[in-house]
C-alpha cells in the first residue's frame, strides 16, 4: 500500500478531514505527523529561514519528520483561496518553494494549487490528483466521502467541539483536549482568537486551551463559528487574507450582545504581518463593546512563566469583574 | 495573635511581608534575589523572624512573583498568585479609590487599570526588559552614581537632555554621546528618567486611560526622578506608597488572609524554621517522548516534595 504524509501544521487544522478521507479513499495509507514536540520545533527552526513565523518553521519540522517515515509522497498544497476574495497569507502561497529551497532529500511532494474561486475548482483539482497519483481509482466516491467528512467535522466544531478532539478519528489523539476533571467548573466564557495553527497547536501556545479550562473558563474559538455566520459580518473593506478575515469576523461574532464573552485572548505569533492589522482591529472592537482583550505573542520560547502570568492575571481579572470579588483559585 | 505572610520572589529582589490579623504590615523585608531564589527566601525568613512581634503566629501564607511556585513549595504556601493580581489588591487596599497602578520592577513593568476597586485592564512589557529597574541599575553603575542617589541627581537637573528610550542599547549610546558633548551628569540622568517614562507610557501604557489617583510602586518607585518624570508627563500627582517595594508581597499576604478567612483551614506554612531546612533542586531531561521536557525536582531534607516542568504531568503527578 502506498503511503502519503500530511504535516500537522498550518492548513491541517482546518482541512485535514477532507484530505485524509480523499487520500484514504484513493487507496493510500495516510501518515499524519505527531503533535508538535520539541524535536519537531528544533528541526523546523534549523531547516527554515530565520525570518519566518514560528508556525511555518514548525511546518518544516513536520515535513522533516514525515520525510523519515518512508512515505511515497508528502501532501504539500499551495493554499491560495478558500472561495472568497481573500487569499491565504504569502507564506502559504510560497510554501512548496520554501520547503524545497531549504530542505533536501525529500520524498516526492504533491504540490497542487488549491484555488477555490470557482465552485467547481475543488472537484477538478481532486480529479487531477486522482489521475496523477491513483490512476484507475474511483474518483467520484472518494470526492463525495471527503466532502461528507469535512462537513461532519465542521458540524462538530459548530456544536462547540475543539478542533483537537474533532480530529481524533484521523489523528488518534485528543490534541489539546483537557482531561474530564479539568473541565468541571466553567464560569467564564473566553474567546481564544487566532489562526487555527497557533490556537490548536498545544506545544506552540504552551497548552493555552487546557490552562484556561483548568482555570475555570469555557473556551470559544474562531473555527466554531459557522461560515455562513461569518459572512454576515461586513467590514468597510475586507482584509486581504483569508484567515485574518475569519479571526476578525469571529471576534465580532463572539462580541454580539446575545453571546457576549467575558474576555478575548488574541493569540498571535512574532513577525506575523497580517496580525498587525487584526490585533489592532480586534482591540478597537473589544473596547467598543467593553470586553477586555489581551494579546499573546508566541515565538520559539519554551519558558512558560511570562505566558502563564498573563493568562492567570487575565482570568482573575475577568472573574473579579463578573463576581465583584476575587475568586481565588488555588492554581493561579 | 494571628498574622499572615506574603512572599514575592522577583528576578531582582525577594520581598517578604508579615501582616497582623487586620492585614496591616507589621514587618517587611526587601533583599536581593541574586539568582538564587531558594537561598533568598530562606535568608528572608531568617531575617524576618527577628522582626516579627512576639506572640504572632502565621495563619496563612501567599506567594507571588516569577518565582512564586518555587517559593510556595519552600515556605508551604496556602495560596500562589500571579503578581498582577497581588499588586492590584495591595494598591486598592491602600488607596481604595485608586484607578491606575504603575509598577516598575527589576525585569518587568506593568500598568493596572482599576475602576470601582476592580481590575478592568492591565498590560505588561513584552519580553524585552528595556526601561526597567535593571537598566537603571546598569546605567547608575556606569555613571558611578549610587542607585539610591540616582533620583536626586535627576531632580537637580536644569535642562534634561533628550535620550532615545525605545531600546536600551540605543539609549546607552545616546547617553554616551551626550556625555561626550559635555552635558552634565544631572541633565543626562534626568533625560534618562524622562526617556524611561516615555517608553513606559508608549509601550506598556499604550491606549490606557490613566485617571487619578495614580499609585506608583515596585522597586523603581524609590527613584524620585522617575516619579517626577511621571508627574510631568501625566500632569497628575503620583502617589508612592510607604511600602512601595513590597506591595506584591503585601498583596499576596492579603489574598492569603482573604482565603483563610472565607474558608478556615490549618495553614500549610512550614514555619520560620524552613530557613534551616536543606532544600535541593535537581533537573533532568525526561526521555519519555521527543519533547524532552526539562523536569525540575525539589527535595527537602532529602525527600522529593515537588516536581514540575513536564508538559504531560507524568512526573508532577508521581508525588
Amino acid at each position: 500500500m502506498k503511503r502519503v504524509g500530511i504535516p500537522r501544521s498550518l492548513f491541517f487544522f482546518t482541512y485535514l478531514p477532507f484530505w485524509y478521507t480523499f487520500w484514504a479513499e484513493l487507496g493510500y495509507e495516510v501518515v499524519v505527523s505527531p503533535l508538535t514536540n520539541k524535536g519537531i520545533l528544533d528541526k523546523g527552526v534549523e531547516e527554515a529561514s530565520t525570518d519566518l513565523c514560528v508556525p511555518v518553521k514548525v511546518f518544516h519540522g513536520h515535513v522533516a519528520y514525515l520525510a523519515g517515515q518512508q512515505v511515497d509522497a508528502i501532501f504539500l498544497p499551495r493554499m491560495v483561496n478558500a472561495g472568497s476574495q481573500a487569499t491565504f497569507c504569502p507564506k502559504f502561497l510560497a510554501l512548496p518553494e520554501m520547503v524545497k529551497c531549504s530542505m533536501t532529500d525529500l520524498p516526492p511532494l504533491v504540490e497542487v494549487r488549491v484555488d477555490l474561486t470557482s465552485p467547481w475548482s475543488l472537484r477538478s483539482l481532486c480529479h487531477k490528483i486522482q489521475q496523477e497519483w491513483a490512476p484507475g481509482k474511483d474518483f467520484g466516491a472518494a470526492y463525495r466521502r471527503a466532502v461528507l467528512a469535512q462537513e461532519a467535522f465542521q458540524a462538530a466544531l459548530t456544536r462547540g467541539e475543539l478542533v483537537g478532539s474533532a480530529l481524533k478519528p484521523y489523528t488518534g489523539d485528543e490534541g489539546d483536549k483537557p482531561k474530564a476533571e479539568e473541565a468541571l467548573k466553567s464560569e467564564l466564557d473566553i474567546a481564544v482568537l487566532g489562526y487555527p495553527y497557533t490556537v490548536h497547536d498545544a506545544f506552540l501556545n504552551g497548552g493555552l486551551l487546557r490552562k484556561l479550562r483548568r482555570l475555570g473558563a469555557r473556551v470559544h474559538t474562531a473555527d466554531m463559528v459557522p461560515i455562513r455566520e461569518l459572512r454576515r459580518y461586513r467590514m468597510h473593506k475586507d482584509l486581504f487574507w483569508h484567515y485574518s478575515n475569519m479571526v476578525f469576523k469571529a471576534g465580532k461574532f463572539w462580541l454580539q450582545p446575545e453571546r457576549r464573552v467575558d474576555g478575548i485572548i488574541h493569540v498571535s505569533t512574532f513577525a506575523c504581518g497580517p496580525d498587525a492589522m487584526v490585533g489592532k482591529m480586534l482591540e478597537l472592537e473589544a473596547k467598543a463593546r467593553g470586553v477586555p482583550l489581551i494579546a499573546l505573542t508566541l515565538d520559539e520560547q519554551t519558558g512558560q512563566a511570562g505566558l502563564d502570568t498573563r493568562i492567570e492575571a487575565f482570568v482573575d481579572m475577568l472573574a473579579r469583574r463578573k463576581t465583584g470579588a476575587y475568586n481565588i483559585s488555588v492554581h493561579g | 495573635m494571628g498574622g499572615y505572610l506574603g512572599v514575592d520572589v522577583g528576578s531582582v529582589s525577594t520581598n517578604l511581608v508579615v501582616t497582623d490579623e487586620e492585614g496591616e504590615i507589621v514587618a517587611s523585608l526587601y533583599i536581593r534575589t541574586q539568582g538564587q531564589p531558594i537561598a533568598a527566601v530562606q535568608e528572608g525568613l531568617a531575617q524576618l523572624e527577628k522582626k516579627v512581634p512576639a506572640g504572632l503566629t502565621i495563619e496563612g501564607v501567599g506567594t507571588t512573583g516569577s518565582g512564586r511556585t518555587l517559593a510556595g513549595v519552600v515556605v508551604g504556601a496556602d495560596l500562589v498568585k500571579n503578581e498582577i493580581t497581588c499588586h492590584a489588591v495591595a494598591a486598592a487596599r491602600l488607596v481604595p479609590d485608586v484607578q491606575t497602578v504603575l509598577e516598575i520592577g527589576g525585569q518587568d513593568s506593568k500598568i493596572i487599570i482599576l475602576r470601582d476597586g476592580v481590575v478592568t485592564d492591565f498590560a505588561m512589557n513584552t519580553v524585552c526588559a528595556a526601561g526597567t529597574g535593571s537598566f537603571l541599575d546598569h546605567q547608575a553603575e556606569r555613571l558611578n552614581v549610587p542607585i539610591e542617589e540616582f533620583g536626586s541627581y535627576a531632580l537637580r537637573a536644569k535642562n534634561p537632555v533628550r535620550i532615545a528610550g525605545r531600546c536600551t542599547v540605543f539609549a546607552e549610546s545616546d547617553m554616551i554621546h551626550k556625555q561626550q558633548m559635555g552635558h552634565s551628569v544631572e541633565d543626562i540622568i534626568a533625560g534618562l528618567c524622562e526617556a524611561l517614562v516615555r517608553n513606559y507610557l508608549n509601550n506598556v501604557g499604550k491606549g490606557k486611560e490613566i485617571l487619578p489617583p495614580v499609585v506608583f510602586q515596585g522597586g523603581v518607585a524609590a527613584n524620585v526622578g522617575i516619579k517626577a518624570a511621571f508627574e510631568k508627563a501625566l500632569g497628575l500627582p503620583v502617589y508612592v506608597p510607604e511600602h512601595f517595594g513590597v506591595m506584591g508581597a503585601w498583596g499576596a499576604a492579603l489574598l492569603a488572609r482573604e482565603k483563610m478567612r472565607t474558608n478556615p483551614q490549618p495553614t500549610r506554612f512550614r514555619g520560620f524554621q524552613a530557613a534551616c531546612l536543606e532544600y535541593k533542586t535537581s533537573s533532568f531531561d525526561c526521555t519519555g517522548c521527543s519533547n524532552q521536557c526539562e523536569v525540575i525536582s525539589i527535595s527537602m531534607e532529602g525527600k522529593v516534595i515537588a516536581r514540575w516542568g513536564d508538559r504531560c504531568g507524568r512526573w508532577e503527578n508521581l508525588l
